[in-house]
């Protein structure tokens, strides 16, 4: 509800304010600072902002780029925290990536061979 | 050997030299567009200024049938010269010359001239264009590059430090254009990364071109590795010289003082900022409108736009100018724009240029990637700076002056010398919706049409607070001025402040929140 909120309110503002730098082709957009809209242009990098995502705790993501080279464990195996599940390989150091808690490990979506980027999913648990 | 004879035989032995690594590898340097090392030197430098000293410097490699090998001058040219008639220390990586590889000797010619700078008290300038260390000399080469580090460090605040990417600086090598005070680079040209496109990609699995990795727009406009991007090598020599008509050549002098001009009359101070505080404008015609001639030059000018830094001259001495960009994202305080702020402020701090601010911002960008990013940590930097900085210090508020970004922007409070502000700047803790929302919220939400009420406790709190007197009142202000009064003012409080003596606590060095 609150970003529905903040996209009205921001839109309204775009209407409300004539905007000089529109009218010169400055492409200025609204930017809500406080309870203020401001008329004024974006960075690239504003632009390509990344928006935060709750953190999954089921969900095993890849915390460094690199090459799956072992799967110890087969989905649906009940497993312990602390028991080894795979080994990420990275910047030749092989990480043991284990279970963070007891529980079933739902999927592997990985096999032994792939590279995965930094956060891919590579598990995820029941 | 009679006389002549031996005259011969030396200009022989440098002509052989000048040609660094031979017709075939100059062509091949000539044909990626770029020049050679030697002719860099002639295009920055006045005409017939240079004098080159270790000429003869062979390396000193010993495996892998180096010692078989002849590499002239080790592939780097090193001495000195003058530009605008004052004398200035350089060096130039010859890339046709095993590809500018760093051996010892080579480091050690660089160590040599970069000990001269800072002994003679002259600015250093580097030109880059290496492959990297030379794999063949080991260690040795590590070792070379530690002790150009170190002696980057040691000269930083004591004479003005330039770095020149002409081409690849990759590895550890990046790491003496970081420690010194401006970086050029040039489109297509230079190339900076610490670990390249191909490690990447066996390591990580990632594809990326050297260009996108770390090419000279990268690093202008993402990194902020770069202070000055330029389309050609030729435009980029005439940015250093530029530059160096604003530097001290050490930081126990003031720089060149030139003939105080007039701003141009097409820059108007009094029909830029537009009256509401919600709307944009480029604060660079406000300074623009200030400096001598209207000649600003500005740093960095591609990223963190939301922030702009510069120089210019005022009555014909340097100023270095830090201004919110109301433009660009309304000028709010971030990561990048704080880093980009404080570090300038320093180099100013440390070489006697009076800093100017120029204030207009509605405070801190909000998010999660800013918070995640450690916006308080690098926001921290340019209180640091403000308070540590002892040459004049002047702010003029333009127009919003919010929270937090009120302080931090050089206030009374970090110890400015003076604080002006136009009739126009609105000095209160937040902007007046968000003030009235809080103060007024019950007679907001119980009234019986709220948004009418609460449009008009906004102009109630506009009334009451947005104006400059409430903190003039205070004596946080030191004078209302008219925009027309700016310059003058600025002239007077500039020449003044720089009489000012003050102490700082006795400590061996502060500790920044880098």
């Amino acid at each position: 509800m609150a970003n529905s909120k903040t996209v009205k309110q921001a839109k309204a503002g775009k209407k409300n304010i004539p905007s000089p730098c529109d009218e010169k082709g400055m492409n200025c957009k609204p930017l809500q600072i406080e309870e203020t809209i401001y008329n004024t242009q974006y960075t690239k990098k504003f632009e390509n902002r990344k928006f935060y995502q709750p953190v999954d705790p089921n969900k095993i993501l890849a915390y460094i780029p690199g090459t799956i080279l072992k799967i110890f464990v087969k989905e649906g195996t009940v497993l312990k925290a602390g028991d080894s599940i795979l080994i990420l390989e990275a910047m030749k150091m092989r990480n043991v990536v284990t279970m963070p808690f007891n529980g079933k490990l739902r999927k592997i979506y990985v096999k032994e061979g792939d590279i995965v980027a930094k956060n891919f999913l590579i598990a995820e648990i029941e | 050997m009679p006389v002549n004879k031996k005259i011969l035989e030396l200009k022989k032995k440098r002509e052989q030299v000048f040609l660094g690594g031979g017709e075939q590898a100059i062509q091949k340097q000539n044909a990626m567009g770029k020049l050679t090392a030697r002719e860099r030197i002639v295009a920055l430098l006045d005409k017939e200024s240079f004098n080159e000293y270790d000429l003869f410097v062979e390396h000193d490699a010993r495996d892998f049938d180096m010692e078989k090998k002849t590499l002239h001058g080790d592939g780097v040219i090193i001495g000195t010269g003058t530009i605008h008639g004052k004398p200035v220390c350089i060096f130039a990586q010859d890339f046709t010359v095993a590809g500018g590889s760093l051996g010892s000797m080579h480091a050690r010619k660089i160590t040599k001239i970069m000990d001269h700078s800072l002994k003679m008290r002259m600015p250093l300038i580097g030109i880059n264009d290496s492959g990297g260390a030379r794999i063949q000399e080991g260690v040795n080469s590590l070792a070379g590059y530690g002790e150009i580090f170190f002696r980057n460090t040691l000269a930083s605040g004591v004479i003005p430090q330039i770095s020149v990417i002409l081409g690849p600086c990759a590895g550890g090598a990046v790491y003496s254009p970081a420690l010194t005070d401006f970086v050029f680079v040039v489109d297509k040209i230079s190339k900076m990364f610490i670990t390249g496109p191909e490690v990447i990609k066996t390591v990580l699995g990632e594809e990326i071109s050297m260009e996108e990795l770390g090419g000279a727009r990268v690093h202008a406009e993402i990194t902020g590795n770069a202070h000055f991007f330029a389309l050609s090598e030729e435009e980029c020599f005439s940015q250093i010289k530029k530059l160096l008509t604003f530097l001290p050549w050490s930081n126990t002098e003031r720089s060149i003082v030139t003939e105080p001009k007039l701003p141009k009359k097409n820059f108007k101070i009094t029909s830029i900022v537009p009256e509401d505080a919600r709307q944009p404008y480029d604060v660079r015609n406000v300074v623009r409108s200030l400096v001598d001639d209207s000649d600003f030059l500005e740093i960095q000018e591609l990223w963190a736009a939301n922030i702009v830094i510069g120089f210019g001259k005022i009555n014909g001495g340097t100023v270095g100018f830090v201004c919110n960009q109301p433009l660009v994202l309304a000028g709010v305080l971030d990561v990048d724009s704080s880093d980009k702020a404080a570090r300038f402020i320093r180099f100013c701090d440390a070489f006697n240029i009076p800093i100017v601010t120029l204030v207009d911002l509605p405070g801190y960008l909000p998010g999660v990637d800013q918070e995640h990013a450690g916006v308080i940590r690098h926001g921290a930097k340019i209180l640091y700076s403000y308070s540590e900085a002892t040459v004049p210090k002047i702010t003029v508020i333009l127009r919003k002056a919010y929270g937090g970004g009120y302080i931090a922007m050089n206030s009374r409070h970090l110890r400015a010398d003076f604080v002006f502000a136009w009739p126009s700047a609105e000095i209160a803790v937040m902007g007046p919706e968000g003030a009235a929302n809080i103060i007024f919220k019950k007679e907001i939400t119980t009234a019986e049409d709220p948004e009418k009420m609460r449009a008009q406790k906004v102009e109630e709190y506009k009334e009451k607070f947005a104006n400059p007197y409430v903190a003039a009142a205070k004596g946080y202000i030191d004078s209302v001025i008219e925009p027309g009064e700016t310059r003058n003012m600025l002239t007077h409080a500039i020449e003044v402040s720089l009489r000012k003596e003050i102490g700082m606590p006795k400590k061996k060095h502060g500790i920044p929140p880098f």
